[in-house]
């Protein structure tokens, strides 16, 4: 095995066992979801053709920059066309406290994917918003839940 | 005194030497003082008469053989950071 093999093997092996790890502490509900967004690096891409129904509840993946946890296990393959953001049911998205980490803007559906209050998001306009509430609402529709 | 052995060595090459005693070794001659001396030294071609070197001319210098070179060692393409980010990303979804 060449140097440059020998490089990328360990890399490979390193983001393998850094997501395993980020998996777990997901799952076991040991960590919160700004320290997931903060390692974001280590969390799979969501894929359309993949097999969730033995995924654990919480399993992460990312996609489109959002982070989201699973709800419900379930087979992508049997949703074409759709993707966590358009599946709120199978997928929650994960918020951050963390202005330097902040995502655009979701809508939320319920209490479930609301902000929470500290939690930060990217607005329309470019500037990063956090919740002075746990909120369903806009900045446009509540300004007061934001600052 | 300088003196020089008469007969070359293998490489036509003279051993040479300074020399204090009043003696000259069997073999050996001396080299007059003021004797021109080629350039080629101590690769001469000499006559010596009596001890006495008598002349001195140039002779072959052999040619100096090129060092034994080891075959150039492949140098790998350094990897990139990107090539680092890609691997460390293959692995994080590879997980199953």
């Amino acid at each position: 095995m060449t140097n440059r093999e020998i490089v990328i093997n360990a890399h490979k092996n390193m983001g393998k066992a850094d997501a395993l790890a980020l998996r777990r502490k997901c799952v076991a509900g040991e960590i919160t979801d700004t320290e997931v967004i903060n390692q974001e690096q280590a969390i799979p891409a969501w894929s359309a053709d993949k097999d969730y129904t033995k995924a654990a509840v919480g399993t992460p993946v990312i996609h489109e920059g959002q982070v989201y946890g699973l709800i419900q296990p379930h087979n992508a393959a049997h949703y074409p066309g759709t993707n966590p953001a358009t599946l709120q049911a199978l997928w929650r998205v994960k918020h951050t406290t963390d202005p330097s980490k902040a995502k655009p803007w979701v809508r939320p559906t319920s209490t479930s994917d609301m902000y929470l209050v500290g939690e930060c998001m990217v607005w329309t306009d470019g500037t990063v918003k956090t919740a002075l509430r746990d909120t369903i609402y806009s900045p446009d529709e509540y300004a007061a839940d934001w600052k | 005194m300088r003196i020089i052995e008469i007969n070359a060595l293998e490489n036509g090459a003279h051993r040479n030497q300074d020399h204090s005693l009043s003696y000259i070794p069997d073999g050996w001659a001396m080299i007059p003082e003021g004797m021109e001396i080629p350039e080629t030294f101590p690769f001469v071609d000499i006559t010596a008469d009596g001890g006495v070197v008598t002349s001195m001319v140039a002779g072959t210098v052999p040619d100096v053989p090129k060092p034994h070179s080891e075959p150039e060692e492949e140098t790998e393409t350094p990897v990139t950071w990107d090539e680092l980010a890609t691997a460390y990303q293959e692995g994080v979804n590879s997980i199953d």
